[in-house]
């Protein structure tokens, strides 16, 4: 609480750019720190770890994927190749199309309009990867994805 | 019904979150690692080449005479000729038009050509994987883009945020791991972000000019370029003649008093169209510099409006020092080497709680071990051969890189693999300072490069130790990939 009512004093002493940046790394160490002085290490542990040094080495047990059958296998292929194709290229192609939408219809200036969708469009790609991800239906949230992104470039192209 | 619908949310973020984990493990890691000691880069270069001479203090003879030696030694008239000055962490001058480099004597007069070397390897290792340029840059900007996807799947998949902010659970090694991996994250999550975000537009803006020119620009690319960051001005003088450096820096003090000139750039230069440009950092700011613009005589024409333009230009511009902590002095670098320490163990942890997941140990556990502990081995070796031998440091990288991964595989066992890569990496280290000690005996006592030597020793006595720590304390040192 008190690191964050600091934020104040940063801004005072260094402007906001560099208040608010040191705010941020002063908020990871602190809380860091607090990590650490709450969790001190217990006595015991230290035979526990003695003891643990020696792995002992487990026996390959067959894992699920090994236990199916040849089909399911070539199916879970195909759909982490569809889960890459739609992460890098599905998503990387809407979220460009739909942040420079988004920026053309809310900053006025050009030169602002691209700065801004440059530093936007990797966050925008990130959240619409983390839906892809998380989905269960792939095919048909790429496929929406591909023409929310077809419909904005469409958009983008009508508007200029 | 509602707790069967967030079990299954946060299960959903999370297969999502470790699959994309997977996918980028070891490339992230040699990306945050060598992004973490790159913070240093500028003080590495320095340190690679202990025996340049070094100054603080210039004036524009030293300019003026470091320009015509230039252009006596290489007689070529390049599109921009620069001459770095001397700074409170680098106090060295040096000249360069890109491709040729020397350093500057303290009259001016060249001294020895810059050797890029072992910094260089490491920075175009963060920056590009050593692949082709472009398409390096765009695959380690994709890097960033997943990076964006990890810092929010990891959030959502975190079903006790708050409950657990504080807590370090040391007594299961499993639990250790996953502890270390969500309070690490949790609560450097504005930096992540914000190394993320960064990381991914140096590579991805490229792909925004690559769509918007055609739309907005008639497929000019240097007009799009040119519209967000500032154009050049136009000059054209009478007479081709000298520029006048003296005359620029006394105008530079006129309109910016408070603006530290970082380097100078003489465009066209030996042409009618040649002026000068003074790049200086402004106190206070973000931005990497604000360009001023003199023309021949070293009459003002205009500043690129890189601090007072448009709010995007300002934002790109102070991308860069952003995202490497070079602002605020050497109490940040510390910071940003703490946090992107932090960043590289939330991703050799990652990987460590999907291996213990796996309840099964395979050759998968043991070259992680190899990556893990082999990429400082092959940083430090690669170091000693290119300062040391003159050898190249890539292929120093790559061989050792390779080495230690097959020597983790052979072993087959993973405390034996630690343990011995710790200490031939603590080993080389001491090498490497006695190497570069017995190198540059002659500036040993110049504190900077005291510090530096006594740092490494002390990272050095740390990795001798860090296996025992392990062994030893609760702390367990989770860079251990020990399953």
């Amino acid at each position: 609480m008190f690191v964050l009512l600091a934020l104040p004093l940063w801004t005072i002493n260094y402007g906001i750019e560099f208040g608010v940046t040191y705010n941020f790394i002063f908020l990871a160490l602190t809380a860091w720190f607090i990590i650490i002085i709450s969790n001190k290490p217990q006595k015991n542990n230290h035979q526990r770890y003695s003891k643990e040094t020696t792995l002992k080495r487990k026996t390959v047990k067959p894992n699920n994927r090994e236990k199916q059958n040849t089909s399911t296998e070539s199916s879970i292929k195909w759909l982490r190749a569809g889960k890459f194709f739609s992460l890098i290229i599905i998503c990387g192609f809407s979220s460009l199309t739909i942040t420079t939408l988004f920026f053309l219809t809310f900053a006025n200036v050009l030169a602002n309009q691209m700065a801004y969708t440059a530093l936007a469009f990797p966050l925008v790609w990130g959240v619409l990867s983390v839906w892809i991800t998380f989905t269960h239906q792939l095919a048909r949230t790429s496929i929406l994805l591909f023409i929310i992104g077809t419909a904005a470039t469409w958009l983008i192209l009508s508007l200029y | 019904m509602q707790v069967t619908t967030n079990k299954n949310f946060f299960k959903g973020m999370l297969t999502g979150h470790s699959s994309v984990g997977l996918m980028v493990g070891a490339l992230m890691y040699v990306i945050c690692l060598t992004g973490t000691i790159a913070v240093f880069f500028p003080e590495f270069e320095r340190w690679q080449q202990a025996d340049v001479p070094e100054f603080q203090h210039y004036t524009a003879n030293t300019i003026t005479t470091a320009i015509e030696q230039y252009q006596l030694k290489t007689a070529k008239s390049p599109e921009s000729l620069y001459v770095v000055l001397p700074t409170d962490s680098v106090p060295r001058m040096h000249v360069s038009d890109g491709e040729l480099e020397w350093w500057l004597q303290a009259d001016g007069k060249l001294s020895s050509v810059v050797n890029e070397g072992w910094t260089h390897m490491l920075t175009e290792l963060h920056a590009n994987l050593h692949l082709p340029k472009t398409f390096g840059l765009l695959i380690v900007s994709i890097f960033g883009v997943m990076l964006v996807h990890l810092c929010i799947s990891g959030v959502l998949s975190h079903s006790r945020i708050f409950k657990d902010a504080f807590r370090l659970r040391l007594t299961k090694e499993r639990q250790q791991q996953i502890d270390l991996h969500n309070r690490l994250s949790v609560w450097a999550l504005p930096f992540h972000f914000m190394i993320a975000i960064t990381g991914a537009f140096f590579g991805l803006v490229s792909l925004l000019v690559l769509f918007a020119a055609p739309i907005f620009y008639d497929n000019d690319r240097q007009a799009m370029v040119e519209d967000v960051y500032g154009s050049d001005p136009n000059v054209v003088s009478a007479q081709v003649k000298p520029v006048n450096i003296a005359v620029a820096l006394n105008n530079l003090a006129l309109q910016a008093p408070k603006a530290t000139a970082i380097y100078i750039v003489i465009q066209k230069i030996s042409t009618e169209n040649q002026f000068i440009e003074i790049a200086a950092t402004l106190p206070g700011r973000l931005i990497y510099s604000e360009m001023y613009r003199f023309d021949a005589n070293g009459n003002y024409i205009n500043h690129q409006g890189l601090s007072d333009g448009i709010t995007g230009r300002q934002l790109l511009y102070s991308v860069y020092r952003i995202h490497f902590g070079h602002f605020g002095g050497l109490l940040v670098k510390i910071a940003f080497v703490l946090l992107g320490l932090s960043l590289t163990v939330i991703s050799v942890t990652g990987i460590n709680i999907w291996l213990k997941k796996r309840e099964q140990q395979d050759w998968i556990n043991h070259a992680w071990c190899g990556i893990v502990w082999g990429l400082p081995i092959a940083l430090v070796a690669s170091a000693c051969c290119s300062i040391l031998l003159n050898i190249s440091a890539i292929v120093v990288l790559v061989i050792i890189q390779a080495a230690t991964i097959a020597a983790c595989l052979y072993w087959q066992n993973i405390n034996k693999g630690t343990l011995y890569l710790q200490r031939i990496c603590a080993c080389l280290l001491l090498a490497l300072v006695i190497g570069h000690i017995s190198i540059f005996y002659s500036d040993i006592y110049n504190a900077f490069y005291l510090w530096v030597n006594v740092t490494l020793v002390a990272i050095a006595i740390v990795m001798f130790n860090l296996r025992n720590d392990s062994h030893n304390s609760s702390a367990g040192i989770c860079l251990n990939p020990r399953l």
